[in-house]
C-alpha cells in the first residue's frame, strides 16, 4: 500500500481549555470517499477547518500529498482543496454564475473567456444551466448545495472536504447530494472527506468511515466493517433507529441487556428469543411503519408470558427477548410460540407483504455476552411458503 | 481590583496590537491583491456615492448655523464682518474633517463592519481563504485605499457647501456685504489650514474604516451573541470606537499642527 493522500498525525486542538481533539490520527487514501461521524459537538467540523487550514491546531501535523501545507497561501505546487460547507457559503451579492468564477477570477491568470467557458462547460455538466443568473437567495436549498459544489470543483482540486452536505435538506434532496458526491468523484476524480450524521444514506457512498469519539478516532474501517461491529455504543449510534423503536414499544434497550447480563444469568435459566421473518408475496418495501405494528403486537402479545421473567429487552427491528426460568410443567417456549402463531393467523391473506413471528430458547450458560445472540439465524426477508417451522 | 486593572489593561493592549497587526496586514495585502484599480473603484464609487448626499446635506446646514450664531456673536463685538474667515476656518480647520468623518461613519462605516459581519457569520470568509484568497486584500485593504481617497474629498465638498451655507446666512439672511465676506475668507485662509484638514480627514479615513472592517471581520471573536444580534453588537460597536477615535485623534493632530 502506497502513502495516504490524506495524513493526520497527532491532532490536538483545545479552545478555552477545552479539548475537542485530542491527538487524532487519520490517513485518508487518494481517490477515497471517507466519512467522518459522530455524535453532535465531539469536533467533527474543527477537524475538516483544521485540514483547510481554517483553524490554527495545537499540536500534530497534517500532511496533504506529503506536504504541510494546506489551503490558501501555499503556493502553486501545494495540493488544490475545496471545501463544501454546511450552509454552502455562496457569496450573496454574486450571482451562480459569478459564484462558480469566482475562484478562477481571483486566482488565476485565464482571460475572461475562457473563464465563461469553463463555468458554461460545468454548468451544463452539472446540469445548472437555468440558475446561472440567480442569486443564492433565489435559488432552492438543493440547488445553492449543487452551485457550491460546482465552485468547488472549477478548480479541479485534489481533495474536498464536505461539512455536512445534506444540512437542512428533505430526504429525497439528500439522495440527490449523495448520489452527486458519488457520481461526481468518478467524473472528477477526487478525494473526498465527508462529515455526515446521515446513517445509512452516507455509508452506501463512502469507502471508509472514521468515528470520532472524545478527540480520537474510535473507528475506523468499510461501511461493512462498521455494520458487524459489536461496540454497543457505536452499535446504538448506527442503529439510532432502533433505539426509537425499543422506547416506542416500550421495552428495556440493548445497552440495558449489556449492564443486565450478569444478574440475568444468575437468575435465570434460559432466555428466549423472538424472531419476526417477512414474507412478501411482491417485490419492494414498505417504510417499516407495518412492521413496527406488527412488532408491537408481538411485544404486548408476549408481555403476559413474561411476566415472570425478566423484562423484555430490544436486540435489534425484528428481534427481541427475555430471560425465564426453566419450567418443565410450563415451559415458557410453548406458550410463546403459541401466542406467536395466533398472532401470525390473525394476519388476513390478501396482504402483499406480511410478518411471521418465531421464537427460540437459548441456555443462558451456555451465551457469555449478549454478543452471542446477534450471531443467531437471522432471515430478514424470504419468499413464501419458506417460512421456518416455529421452534418448540 | 488591582488584579482585575491589570487584566483589563492587558486584555486592552493585546486588542491594540491585534487591531494594528490587522491594519498592517490589510495594507500589505494589496502588494498581491489582483484587479486592484477595479477593486479600488469600485469601494471609492460605493463610498463615495452612498455618503455624497448626506455630507452636501449637513455640510450646508452647518455653514447655515455657523453663519447665524458667528455674525449673532461677532456683532455684539462688532465685528461680523470677519464671519467668513470665522465660518471658512472653523469649517476648514476642525468641523469639515470631523463632521464629514462622522457622516460617513454612520452611513458607509456601519455598512462596512455590517457587510463584513454577515460575511464572516455566514462562511464566507472562510470561503475567501479555502478558495485561496487572502480576505483581508479582498474585503478590507481596497476600503482602505479608498477611503483615502474619499474622506478629503467629501470633507472638501462639506468645506465648501458650508463656506456657501455661511454665505447664505450672513449675505442673504443677515443683509452682510458679499464682497467683505469672500474677501475675508481668502484673507483668513491659508494653505496651511487647507493642509491641517486635510491630514486629519486622511487620518480619519484610514482609523474609522480600518476599525468598522475590524469590527466587522472578528463579529465571531468579539460578540457576546452570535448570528443577527452578533452582527447589529458589532456593527454598534464599530459606530461607537470610530466615533471616538475620530474626537481623540483630531485632538492629537490639532496639537501636534496647531
Amino acid at each position: 500500500m502506497g502513502t495516504p493522500f490524506l495524513e493526520i498525525k497527532g491532532l490536538k486542538k483545545a479552545f478555552n481549555g477545552r479539548v475537542v481533539l485530542d491527538g487524532l490520527d487519520l490517513t485518508v487514501d487518494r481517490g477515497s470517499i471517507t466519512t467522518i461521524m459522530g455524535k453532535s459537538g465531539i469536533g467533527k467540523s474543527v477537524l475538516l477547518k483544521c485540514i483547510a487550514n481554517l483553524i490554527e491546531y495545537d499540536a500534530g501535523e497534517i500532511l496533504l500529498d506529503g506536504q504541510h501545507c494546506i489551503g490558501a497561501n501555499c503556493g502553486k505546487d501545494s495540493p488544490r482543496l475545496s471545501y463544501l460547507f454546511q450552509q454552502n457559503a455562496l457569496f450573496d451579492s454574486m450571482t451562480a454564475e459569478e459564484n462558480v468564477a469566482f475562484p478562477l477570477v481571483e486566482t488565476t491568470r485565464l482571460r475572461r473567456r475562457e473563464i465563461r467557458r469553463k463555468v458554461k462547460e460545468l454548468f451544463v455538466q452539472l446540469d445548472l444551466g437555468d440558475v446561472a443568473a440567480k442569486y443564492p437567495a433565489e435559488m432552492s436549498g438543493g440547488m445553492q448545495k449543487r452551485v457550491a459544489l460546482a465552485r468547488a470543483l472549477i478548480t479541479q482540486p485534489q481533495l474536498i472536504l464536505f461539512d455536512e452536505p445534506t444540512t437542512g435538506l428533505d430526504p429525497q434532496r439528500k439522495n440527490s447530494v449523495f448520489t452527486m458526491v458519488a457520481d461526481y468523484r468518478k467524473r472528477f476524480d477526487f478525494t473526498a472527506v465527508m462529515v455526515s450524521h446521515d446513517i445509512p444514506e452516507a455509508l452506501f457512498v463512502s469507502d471508509r468511515v472514521a468515528w470520532v469519539d472524545q478527540g480520537h478516532v474510535r473507528f475506523v474501517g468499510s461501511p461493512t466493517d462498521l455494520e458487524l461491529t459489536r461496540d454497543p455504543e457505536l452499535v446504538e449510534f448506527v442503529h439510532h433507529r432502533n433505539g426509537l423503536l425499543s422506547d416506542l414499544a416500550g421495552q428495556q434497550s440493548r445497552s440495558a441487556l449489556f449492564a443486565d447480563w450478569p444478574d440475568l444469568r444468575k437468575k435465570f435459566d434460559e432466555f428466549i428469543v423472538a424472531t419476526c421473518v417477512t414474507e412478501r408475496r411482491r417485490p419492494g418495501s414498505d417504510l417499516g411503519l407495518k412492521r413496527f405494528a406488527s412488532y408491537r403486537e408481538a411485544v404486548a402479545t408476549t408481555a403476559r408470558i413474561a411476566k415472570d421473567g425478566s423484562s423484555i429487552y430490544f436486540l435489534d427491528e425484528r428481534h427481541f427477548g427475555f430471560a425465564v426460568k426453566s419450567n418443565p410443567t410450563q415451559p415458557s417456549l410453548t406458550e410463546i410460540s403459541n401466542c406467536l402463531r395466533a398472532l401470525n393467523d390473525a394476519q388476513p391473506l390478501t396482504v402483499l407483504t406480511s410478518y411471521h413471528w418465531s421464537a427460540r430458547s437459548y441456555r443462558l450458560n451456555g451465551l457469555p455476552s449478549p454478543s452471542a445472540l446477534w450471531t443467531l439465524e437471522d432471515l430478514p426477508s424470504i419468499e413464501v411458503g419458506a417460512v421456518p417451522s416455529l421452534s418448540a | 481590583m488591582i488584579a482585575a486593572t491589570g487584566r483589563y489593561t492587558i486584555a486592552l493592549v493585546r486588542e491594540w496590537g491585534t487591531f494594528a497587526l490587522f491594519a498592517v496586514r490589510s495594507l500589505n495585502s494589496l502588494f498581491r491583491l489582483r484587479a486592484f484599480p477595479r477593486k479600488v473603484s469600485r469601494a471609492v464609487y460605493e463610498m463615495g456615492v452612498r455618503c455624497a448626499p448626506i455630507i452636501f446635506t449637513v455640510g450646508c446646514f452647518t455653514g447655515l448655523v455657523l453663519g447665524l450664531q458667528g455674525y449673532f456673536t461677532l456683532s455684539k463685538l462688532g465685528s461680523e464682518f470677519v464671519l467668513g474667515s470665522t465660518v471658512a476656518l472653523s469649517l476648514i480647520r476642525e468641523l469639515g474633517p470631523v463632521l464629514s468623518a462622522l457622516m460617513i461613519v454612520g452611513q458607509a462605516g456601519s455598512a462596512l463592519a455590517a457587510e463584513i459581519g454577515i460575511q464572516r457569520n455566514s462562511e464566507q470568509i472562510d470561503a475567501l481563504e479555502t478558495i485561496g484568497v487572502n480576505p483581508l486584500g479582498y474585503l478590507v485593504g481596497p476600503r482602505l485605499v479608498a477611503a483615502l481617497i474619499v474622506f478629503p474629498l467629501h470633507t472638501a465638498i462639506f468645506d465648501l457647501v458650508g463656506i456657501f451655507g455661511g454665505y447664505v446666512s450672513g449675505v442673504m439672511i443677515m443683509s452682510m456685504d458679499a464682497g467683505v465676506y469672500w474677501q475675508n475668507v481668502y484673507d483668513g485662509v491659508d494653505r496651511a489650514d487647507v493642509f491641517n484638514g486635510f491630514y486629519k480627514s486622511v487620518a480619519f479615513g484610514f482609523i474609522v474604516t480600518a476599525i468598522c472592517a475590524f469590527e466587522g471581520f472578528n463579529t465571531h471573536r468579539k460578540s457576546t451573541l452570535p448570528g443577527a444580534r452578533g452582527v447589529s453588537e458589532s456593527t454598534t460597536r464599530a459606530v461607537v470606537f470610530s466615533s471616538i477615535a475620530v474626537l481623540a485623534v483630531d485632538f492629537v493632530i490639532t496639537s501636534l499642527l496647531g
